[in-house]
């Protein structure tokens, strides 16, 4: 841990990452406001005791928004991460480990995915299922699957043949075992680095899926709303753009820098 | 008469090549092997590289690597034929009553788990619980020679020497007391003094648990000092094989007196040392002649014959009991021509 603590960007990106953590807690406990509470008589208030970061067009407090909005974020982005890692790791152990038929047919599928912006899958899953987070979730999911089967199964393929996987087979070791005990540990960097990348590329979809209107909806808020809300009055109220918009900057460097950090550690 | 714990009946492995548009090519790397091994004995199989040494040791073990196949042939262990078992049968055989120590440690350790736990590893897939493996472990440690066993189990592969992940490997492959042992070039990788150290190891695991060691190696000194018996093998073929003694003593195929040959003497100085000229053939070019040793034979050649070594395969002579050779001029008690 201490030699990816020595590198900057994975310490600046923890740093940051941990204050949002730390101020999404903080703020929750502390918050009073309701996020979906209308006061059209306050509307565009400016920052003070009550309201810290003001209100929106419809009076809505911006704070009790940017905290919705953060946890929603983190939340799709770590479901998607984690269900996106856990099927990549099975599909790519399918077809990295046992190859043959299941690996041409697997691999066909990702190839075909990849080959075609993730956007325009979800765009697509939404028009036809429809609106909501959990299409937004699922749309999110499909679209990462690709990423980590591929991660997943080159490295089950780099291990399969070598000399200590060999001696575990012959000391009797099933094949989950060699699997799951001999061969994951080894490819974890690897998918540790996918994972945090995509962690930040799934808050980014789910904010521009929102900003067009079709990620998450109202009444639940959602930087990629807020940013579109915010924008139609920026001239009035510029801060209902500024806020969301840093907030969001943050979230995706923090873990951009993380997830750089420790690739540049691990290639050392 | 001791029972035979392993018995390898003409045993040929093929690695098939297959292009696009092309015929499939068979290329025989071991051909019509047999070979035995008794309770307790120490058994050598002695060859240059490339001579498909290690190729039967791994097909023992089903680890041939995916483009090799067992062609022809029964390899039975314990009286039982292991290319007949299910996967589950043979996987209770494997690392059990089954082990075997690989050519070089420094890549046979996972290199993200502690030593300790791959030794017990062995010990838990075949029934012990968490504690009786850990006891075993540590027992097994201190027999191949650790003082500080418990820093030893507790260590990462990248914190041991050579020798000691050698020793590590070789705990790993003893811990349920199997009943052969396949040892493939236990000692290439080390320097000569942990090579004597490995070698008494051997010996005395060999004394006291009683275990049956198949030892591939292309050292015919570490061989001599230790073996009971030993195969000769050359270009996939078996083509001298008796007790150590027959085979230093008495070498009868060109072939062996040539590898005895190439040992240094250490009574004649300034003089070079003995070469083999030549390589051992590559496995397309063995299909061009019957008798492995042709190409590189320098009694063929001193003796000028060449039409009954290129199209007849040698038959097995014996010599006596235990002592056969493979060799068309060998008639009788000398190598002589018809």
């Amino acid at each position: 841990m201490k030699k990816y603590f020595s590198n900057p960007s994975f310490l600046t990106g923890t740093i940051i990452f941990a204050s949002l953590l730390l101020f999404l807690l903080s703020g929750s406990i502390f918050n009073r406001c309701d996020y979906d509470a209308i006061d059209t008589l306050n509307k565009f208030a400016a920052s003070s005791k009550e309201h810290i970061f003001g209100t929106d067009y419809l009076g809505r407090d911006v704070f009790a928004r940017i905290l919705m909005a953060l946890r929603i974020s983190y939340s799709v982005g770590f479901i998607v991460m984690i269900s996106g890692l856990i099927t990549g790791i099975i599909l790519g152990a399918l077809s990295g480990y046992f190859g043959g038929i299941p690996d041409s047919i697997i691999t066909k599928i990702v190839n075909t995915q990849m080959s075609f912006p993730g956007i325009l899958l979800s765009l697509m899953l939404i028009a036809v299922f429809g609106n909501g987070t959990f299409i937004t979730i699922t749309a999110l999911y499909i679209m990462t699957i690709p990423k980590f089967t591929r991660i997943a199964r080159g490295g089950f393929i780099k291990y399969k043949n070598s000399l200590f996987v060999t001696a575990a087979k012959s000391r009797g070791a099933g094949p989950l075992r060699l699997l799951f005990v001999h061969i994951l540990p080894n490819i974890v960097p690897d998918l540790t680095v996918t994972a945090t990348l995509n962690f930040s590329l799934s808050i980014l979809s789910e904010s521009g899926l929102s900003y067009l209107g079709l990620g998450i909806q109202p009444p639940l808020s959602s930087f990629g709303r807020m940013l579109n809300e915010g924008q139609r009055f920026i001239l009035q109220s510029p801060s209902n753009v500024l806020i969301p918009a840093v907030f969001l900057i943050l979230s995706v460097l923090s873990l951009n820098l993380i997830g750089d950090g420790i690739s540049s550690v691990n290639q050392k | 008469m001791e029972k035979n714990i392993l018995e390898i009946n003409n045993l040929s492995i093929a690695f098939e090549k297959k292009e696009l548009f092309s015929k499939k090519e068979t290329l025989y790397a071991v051909e019509n092997i047999d070979l035995n091994i008794k309770e307790k004995e120490i058994v050598a199989l002695v060859g240059e590289s490339a001579c498909g040494k290690s190729l039967t040791a791994l097909s023992i073990l089903k680890l041939l690597p995916e483009t090799a196949s067992v062609k022809s042939g029964i390899i039975k262990f314990d009286s039982k034929d292991i290319y007949s078992l299910s996967r589950q049968e043979f996987q209770k055989l494997s690392g059990n009553e089954l082990s075997i120590i690989f050519q070089n440690p420094m890549s046979c350790l996972n290199p993200l788990k502690r030593v300790g736990k791959q030794i017990e590893e062995a010990a838990i897939a075949h029934g012990k619980t968490k504690e009786e493996a850990r006891k075993m472990a540590l027992e097994i440690l201190s027999i191949t020679g650790f003082y500080d066993v418990e820093d030893i189990y507790k260590s990462y592969p990248s914190e041991l020497s050579g020798g000691m992940m050698q020793r590590v490997l070789i705990a790993m492959a003893l811990i349920n007391g199997p009943k052969l042992l396949i040892a493939d070039e236990p000692t290439t990788a080390l320097d000569v003094t942990i090579e004597a150290q490995i070698t008494d190891l051997i010996l005395k695991l060999n004394k006291t648990l009683k275990t049956s060691i198949l030892l591939i190696s292309h050292s015919l000194t570490l061989v001599s000092n230790i073996c009971h018996r030993i195969y000769v093998m050359y270009a996939g073929k078996i083509i001298e094989s008796g007790t150590t003694s027959e085979i230093i003593t008495n070498p009868l195929h060109p072939y062996t007196k040539a590898l005895i040959q190439t040992l240094p003497d250490l009574n004649i100085r300034s003089k070079k040392l003995n070469v083999i000229s030549g390589t051992v053939p590559t496995l397309k070019e063995r299909q061009n002649f019957k008798c492995p040793f042709y190409d590189r034979c320098d009694f063929r050649k001193e003796k000028n014959i060449s039409s009954k070594c290129k199209n007849k395969i040698p038959d097995k002579t014996f010599v006596s009991e235990t002592h056969f050779v493979k060799c068309c001029f060998y008639k009788g008690g000398q190598n002589g021509t018809d």
